[in-house]
């Protein structure tokens, strides 16, 4: 087929390029299985301590959201639980991004055209994308396999579990692949499979919380957690993947096939002759190149708190019944409202990945600079620090919106189920909003890190985010002293609603915010541009 | 004030590249001033300098009076300046952000705005990911000429521009040149310097090699001369100033300096000269020769020279 011609050479060029980028994401995955298999061993050593923890689980309706049930209380059932959620995210986070970045963003850079212009079929480069994700799920399947046989577990387990990490791989790949075809932006293509992500996840986290197999079917990430390795080892949900991804890919070629280079399927529009009014500061065009992200965040939040919200009845109840789980809430300081543990988890949860938002739009500013638009604006009569200061404002500002939104979700649907609407709706948004100034130290730091090390940022902002989940892991399985947390902005702020509100805390990690912003700003003020 | 640029000794290194070694440049007001060089000659990077985006390492940089890199906003408000490679916001429309870049100088006139966008043929309503790399130069160059800023720094303002947008360029640059304001371009193209630059500089591995009026540096180059004489060619080789020399019984070809024309011309009438042809050379001759001349002046006539023997 002359369409593929090329596509060895495209699939050598992508691994020349990334070749630290996906050792270092695949390779994050595997390790995370393997080692949580290997630490939680160690961490419940006696069959009495495994099947507490089961029935703890099973009866407890944030980790049936977060993770769903555990299938088996051996030690390897229960790695294969405690590790499950995130290695899925994180293989399906890693493929899409592969598969987005060796397509529309290379079109979309312009590069494409230059490869287009030799002897290059119009297929190749998709296809070549999707075949390195593809080998690279399945590498890292293998891998997961062998570092749990090491392990001495059984192999066919093994197998099941390694190809259970990778199916979420293919599925998001394949889907990466379609939405690359529909956007001429390579942004929107990555934020439409992002989202995507996000729903069909919570389509499984709603089917385990509320125990209805049949909407657990709706999602990939069901079709996967019932492959159950060690405890069943079930080969054929593999089906089903297999049947979306023909469908997602089958999708891409056609679209592929049809589409002008550089073009998505909607024909590009005008836009207005003359700038409105407002458009006039280097503030009004960080909103203007904000506000779409800011937008999308705040949609997709509401509507997950409003999910979060409707499944917090049912969540109740099943915590009431808990008589473990009740313990600890009132340990935590709690009431008697179960509900309201519920809520301090998942606020607790969701601001850790609405931070990734506020790194996202912090590391903007190194978009700007890198694409040399940022030039053009410094080269005005506006300082460097009015033209940094316009997106942090909107990055603080929007962080809070963010934060509100999902508040204002949760508040709203749990209200009209309890009656009492504007008081849900106070306290929830309350608890969210005073996770604000955590989520802002993080997103000070990767401000501190484009003004020193503007190169690293990236990878600095977020391997601060991912130590502050290590450190939980730590915690939790290598019985890690808990005060290490404290080194986390996350565990420093009162866990409202159950906790009771306590100012200081908030205070210090604004004043650490604002310190780290004023560091990273010198140094920007200070520095080469470009 | 009659420099609106200068700088002198100016040197910058990138890790182990040493971008900029000592490079000297003027620009008087009210002048155009050509800036020449190979590629990678530091161009860019004097330019990225007197912006204010990156920091000298040492020798001394004046723009209007200013400190490039402390006084970087305040100096703004009076420039303009378009890029070689033109990025822009790929959601916003060609006429956004030419209005945005005006507004934040202070204001355009939309009258001035209106008349550009016409005579470049730039539909403003497209969005920036839409535009090809010329019209992209276009948005910057219509929102640098529509400003009243004093100085217009553009750097290859011209590289995507078709011949005819290349006139409109010509003829936008002569009209401010007219009302007084002094611009730096960096160009490659040089019909365009021998049209618009008052004086230029040249400059290579990051130093100044030549600066003056193209009249000025014409002088320094040599001149073709093919000649017919009355009798047998007298004894040329080695005379200072003349080289490449060709001769065949009565006929001769060389170039020869331009002060050592004078000399040559005596001695070839003392044997009588049947007939003279003189070529100056040409602008492309002279940037060659500058551009590829060994800096240390070792094999001073370069390739011309290998080639023709």
């Amino acid at each position: 087929m002359t369409t593929l011609t090329g596509t060895g050479g495209l699939i050598r060029l992508i691994l020349r390029r990334d070749r630290v980028r996906i050792p270092v994401w695949f390779g994050l995955v595997a390790m995370l299985v393997i080692g949580i298999a290997s630490s939680v061993a160690g961490a419940y050593p006696t069959e009495e301590a495994r099947l507490a923890v089961l029935h703890t689980t099973n009866g407890d309706p944030t980790q049936l959201m977060m993770i769903g049930p555990i299938y088996d209380s051996s030690a390897a059932g229960l790695a294969v639980w405690r590790v499950r959620g995130q290695a899925a995210l994180l293989i399906a986070l890693a493929s899409l991004f592969l598969v987005i970045r060796s397509t529309r963003a290379e079109e979309e850079a312009g590069r494409s055209e230059l490869l287009g212009s030799t002897v290059v079929g119009r297929h190749a480069a998709l296809t070549a994308a999707l075949t390195v994700a593809f080998a690279a799920n399945l590498v890292t399947a293998l891998v997961v396999a062998l570092g749990l046989m090491g392990q001495g577990l059984p192999a066919r387990g093994s197998l099941v579990m390694g190809l259970s990490v990778a199916a979420a791989g293919w599925v998001f790949a394949a889907l990466a692949g379609l939405t690359a075809q529909l956007t001429d932006s390579s942004r929107t293509a990555a934020g439409i499979a992002a989202t995507a992500m996000g729903v069909l996840y919570a389509v499984r986290a709603t089917a385990d919380v509320e125990k209805s197999s049949w909407v657990a079917w709706l999602s990939p990430f069901g079709w996967t957690q019932h492959m159950r390795p060690f405890a069943g080892d079930h080969l054929w949900p593999l089906l089903p993947v297999i049947g979306l991804i023909s469908l997602l890919v089958a999708g891409a070629y056609r679209i592929s096939a049809r589409r002008d280079l550089g073009a998505g399927i909607l024909p590009p529009r005008l836009g207005p002759a003359d700038a409105a009014p407002g458009l006039r500061t280097s503030l009004a065009l960080a909103w203007r190149l904000q506000r779409g992200t800011l937008l999308a965040w705040t949609v997709a939040f509401t509507a997950f708190g409003a999910g979060l919200g409707g499944v917090a009845r049912s969540a109740a109840e099943q915590l009431n019944a808990s008589e473990a789980l009740r313990g600890l809430i009132e340990r935590m300081g709690g009431g008697g409202r179960p509900a309201d543990g519920f809520f301090a988890f998942v606020i607790y949860l969701m601001s850790q990945v609405i931070t990734v938002y506020a790194i996202q739009a912090t590391l903007r500013l190194r978009a700007e600079e890198t694409s040399g638009r940022a030039e053009i604006i410094l080269t005005g009569p506006v300082g460097r620090l009015r033209w940094a200061g316009g997106h942090l404002a909107i990055v603080a500002a929007g962080s809070g919106i963010v934060l509100a939104g999902l508040g204002l979700g949760m508040g709203l649907v749990h209200g009209l189920s309890t009656g009492d609407l504007g008081g849900e709706i106070s306290q929830l948004l309350g608890a969210s909003l005073t996770r604000l100034p955590s989520v802002l130290v993080l997103a000070a730091i990767s401000a501190l890190v484009y003004g020193l090390l503007p190169r690293l940022a990236a990878i600095i902002a977020y391997t601060a985010l991912a130590l502050c989940l290590v450190l939980e892991f730590a915690v939790e399985l290598l019985h890690a002293d808990p005060s290490i947390l404290k080194v986390s902005p996350f565990a420093q702020t009162p866990g409202l609603p159950v906790a009771e509100l306590t100012v200081t805390p908030l205070i210090l990690l604004a004043v650490i915010a604002t310190g780290l912003t004023a560091v990273g700003l010198a140094a920007l003020h200070r520095r080469d541009l470009g | 004030m009659s420099n609106m640029i200068s700088v002198s000794g100016l040197i910058k290194t990138f890790g182990r590249t040493r971008a900029l070694d000592g490079l000297d440049l003027t620009v008087r007001a009210g002048e155009v001033h050509g800036f020449l060089g190979p590629n990678g000659a530091g161009k860019s990077t004097t330019i990225r300098v007197l912006l204010g985006l990156l920091r000298q390492d040492s020798g001394t940089a004046r723009l209007l009076d200013g400190d490039p890199w402390r006084d970087a906003t305040t100096l703004h408000r009076r420039l303009a300046y378009v890029p070689g490679d033109v990025t822009l916001w790929p959601t916003l429309s060609g006429g956004e952000a030419i209005d945005l870049l005006g507004r934040m100088r202070g204001g355009l006139a939309p009258q001035r705005r209106a008349e550009l966008l016409d005579r470049f043929e730039l539909d403003p309503r497209k969005k920036g990911r839409t535009y090809s790399k010329g019209n992209r130069q276009k948005v910057a160059l219509v929102a640098a000429l529509s400003s009243d800023a004093d100085l217009l720094i553009l750097d290859e303002p011209t590289s995507g521009l078709d011949p005819l947008m290349e006139a409109v360029f010509q003829e936008s640059i002569q009209e401010e040149r007219r009302k007084g304001r002094t611009v730096l371009l960096s160009s490659h193209i040089l019909a365009e310097v021998e049209a618009l630059c008052d004086r230029v500089s040249i400059i290579r591995h990051g130093r100044t090699v030549e600066t003056g009026t193209l009249t000025e540096l014409r002088h320094l180059t040599s001149t073709s001369i093919t000649a017919e004489l009355a009798g047998p060619v007298p004894q040329l080789a080695g005379s200072a100033g003349v080289h490449d020399l060709w001769t065949q019984g009565n006929r001769l070809r060389c170039r020869v300096d331009g002060d050592a024309l004078d000399t040559l011309l005596r001695e070839l009438v003392k044997v009588g000269v049947r007939s003279l042809v003189s070529q100056p050379p040409t602008l492309e001759e002279m940037f060659l020769r500058h551009y590829e001349d060994d800096p240390s002046g070792t094999g001073a006539t370069g390739k011309h020279a290998a080639v023709q023997r």
